[in-house]
């Protein structure tokens, strides 16, 4: 079994549970990226895996290996801090070069190797320059080619572009993927943000609360979310709560038919983009007071009060040059796909 | 900065207290202390006021020099100890958790409240042949016979270190709590083991207040007196550091 493996692993910091029972496969060559609010239990589970901390209960497994008691510097992953943690003596060149000075290899081989990495993160000639010398990006860039230098077997980030402004940001996450997919190496992410997610991921591990709450691939997880926390957490819906009864949903505003929704209390995930204006009330729309328009560019946003249990309103997304002819105080009614609708238990 | 002068010469009245202040217990002692140099010396510390340069010729004559070269040489020695014990120590309690943190501050406070005659005359016991550690080391088998470790060159240097550590520490302590816990996991994950990292990163990063902290502890101990007085003997009579 070739890949990395993580097996129920649980992590207590005295008497808080930071993990609670996380098993995941990542395939060699694969980008994972673990998303999850503040608290989650993500940088925990990439310090387990980097081996910076010890699991309380669980193994981790590489290529076939335990690798669970595995002291850090002798995993040969590499690692991207949030901080970055460059080396401040050093100059570009030398920290890029550490891992290789901490295991012998002769001067003339690093130069070459340094210059190689430095072509990949495009900072070709900067070997010489001092860290203080480099911007917010060229000094993530010298952190990504010092974790890169030795081929590792993984390749770790906990939350590096936080720190970016969001231009250059999503440069960045371009810029990451791009490298990951071109030199094929096995890659954990860790991140709150969810657009980092989408742009790197080839599988995303929602979590919350010390819990795996999905695995899945990207848009996956955009379309069809497991639970209200996912549906919640990534991108915006308009949770609904209702009863489905004969595959018909009964809910504030209105009603809608969902051929082979099964009966019960449900709660529905629907996309802003997934709902449209309808002309007049009918059988399948939904129904309320417009309570806000923002008119976007790109979209027109309008809010509308459907007395949704939680006084929630419900977010409409029109694209920018639709027509709305709706303003603050009318009454909409709101019609939906219902292949776009996801029933949550 | 202010740089705004005063309008009225009453204006210069506040500096003029500590000016007096500077003059009166600085500057004229000091002075006087240069014009009696340059007098003859009587011994038992009266002088005859004829001007002569003897006192300097006596002070680049070999047997002071030499003793100017030991007082330089267990600075030296002093600095050096203080750092290479104090840094990883220091390193170490950074790293510690809060309680043990504040229980060696006290401890390193503590040893500065000491009066550096009491320090000593502690030390002077603690190497003696009758009550300190070379019974240990009898009673341990080490040694065949207690033997005393003072007064000796030795002592000095441990007595010495002792009162320097503190400083050492305190200097560093400030320093070595602003490193981020990331940059020794850093190294870590790039493949040093804590030893490799904190000789490869930890170290090298810190060259600057290691120097600085060096040069403090030399000058400090460069001047320093009764400890040497206490825990070195005076064989010759005259001898002192």
């Amino acid at each position: 079994m070739s890949g990395l493996i993580v097996e129920n692993v649980d992590k207590f910091y005295g008497t808080v549970q930071a993990l609670k029972d996380i098993s995941l496969t990542v395939d060699n060559g694969q980008f994972v990226c673990l998303l999850g609010p503040s608290g989650c239990g993500k940088t925990s589970l990439l310090r387990i895996v980097a081996g910076l901390e010890d699991p309380s209960a669980g193994r981790i497994v590489l290529d076939g290996a335990d690798i669970t008691t595995t002291p850090a510097h002798k995993r040969d992953f590499g690692m991207v801090f949030q901080s970055l943690a460059l080396f401040p003596h050093l100059t570009v060149g030398d920290n890029i070069a550490y891992p290789l000075a901490i295991r012998g290899v002769p001067k003339d081989k690093r130069r070459a190797e340094v210059e190689r990495l430095l072509d990949l993160v495009h900072l070709p000639g900067k070997a010489d320059r001092a860290i203080t010398q480099l911007s917010g990006g060229q000094r993530q860039r010298v952190a990504i080619a010092r974790a890169l230098i030795m081929q590792p077997k993984l390749f770790l980030l906990d939350e590096p572009m936080s720190a970016l402004d969001a231009k250059l940001r999503e440069t960045m996450q371009v810029e990451v993927k791009r490298l990951q997919r071109s030199l094929g190496v096995t890659s954990l992410l860790v991140t709150h943000d969810q657009r980092e997610a989408m742009t790197t991921a080839d599988l995303v591990v929602v979590m919350s609360e010390g819990k795996i709450q999905q695995v899945a691939p990207p848009i996956e997880i955009y379309r069809n979310p497991a639970n209200a926390f996912v549906a919640d957490f990534i991108g915006i819906t308009n949770l609904i709560a209702g009863r489905i009864d004969g595959g018909r949903f009964e809910g504030p505003g209105g009603a809608l038919t969902l051929p082979g929704a099964k009966t019960g209390n449900a709660t529905l995930s629907i996309r802003p983009e997934d709902i449209a204006l309808a002309p007049q009330a009918g059988a399948d729309t939904l129904s309320g007071t417009v309570t806000f328009v923002r008119h976007l560019g790109a979209t027109t946003e309008i809010s509308v009060d459907t007395g949704n249990s939680d006084h929630k309103d419900l977010t409409v997304s029109l694209p920018g040059r639709t027509h709305c002819p709706l303003a603050i105080g009318d009454t909409a009614h709101l019609s939906v796909d219902p292949a776009a609708v996801v029933v949550l238990g | 900065m202010i740089q705004s002068r005063p309008r009225t010469p009453l204006g210069y009245l506040p500096i003029l207290l500590p000016a007096f202040a500077l003059i009166a217990f600085y500057i004229v002692p000091f002075g006087s202390m240069v014009g009696m140099s340059f007098f003859h010396n009587l011994g038992g510390g009266a002088y005859e006021e004829v001007f002569t340069l003897e006192n300097y010729a006596r002070l680049i004559s070999p047997f002071f020099l030499s003793v100017l070269g030991t007082s330089f040489e267990v600075a030296f020695l002093v600095a050096l100890f203080a750092i290479v014990i104090g840094f990883p120590f220091t390193y170490l309690l950074v790293n510690a958790k809060r309680g043990t943190q504040v229980f060696w501050l006290i401890v390193m406070l503590s040893v500065l409240s000491l009066s550096e005659a009491i320090i000593g005359f502690a030390w002077s016991t603690l190497l003696s042949r009758t009550a300190g550690i070379g019974v240990l080391f009898e009673a341990l088998g080490l040694t065949e016979k207690a033997q005393s470790y003072a007064p000796s060159l030795g002592a000095v240097l441990a007595g010495v270190t002792y009162i320097a550590m503190p400083y050492a520490v305190l200097l560093l302590y400030p320093i070595l709590s602003r490193i981020e816990p990331d940059i020794e996991q850093a190294s870590r994950t790039l493949g040093a083991s804590p030893l490799r990292a904190f000789f490869n990163v930890i170290v090298p990063m810190h060259r600057t207040p290691i120097v600085v902290s060096f040069v403090m502890i030399f000058v400090f101990t460069l001047g320093s007196y009764l400890l040497p007085q206490i825990l070195a003997g005076r064989p010759t009579g005259r001898s002192r550091w």
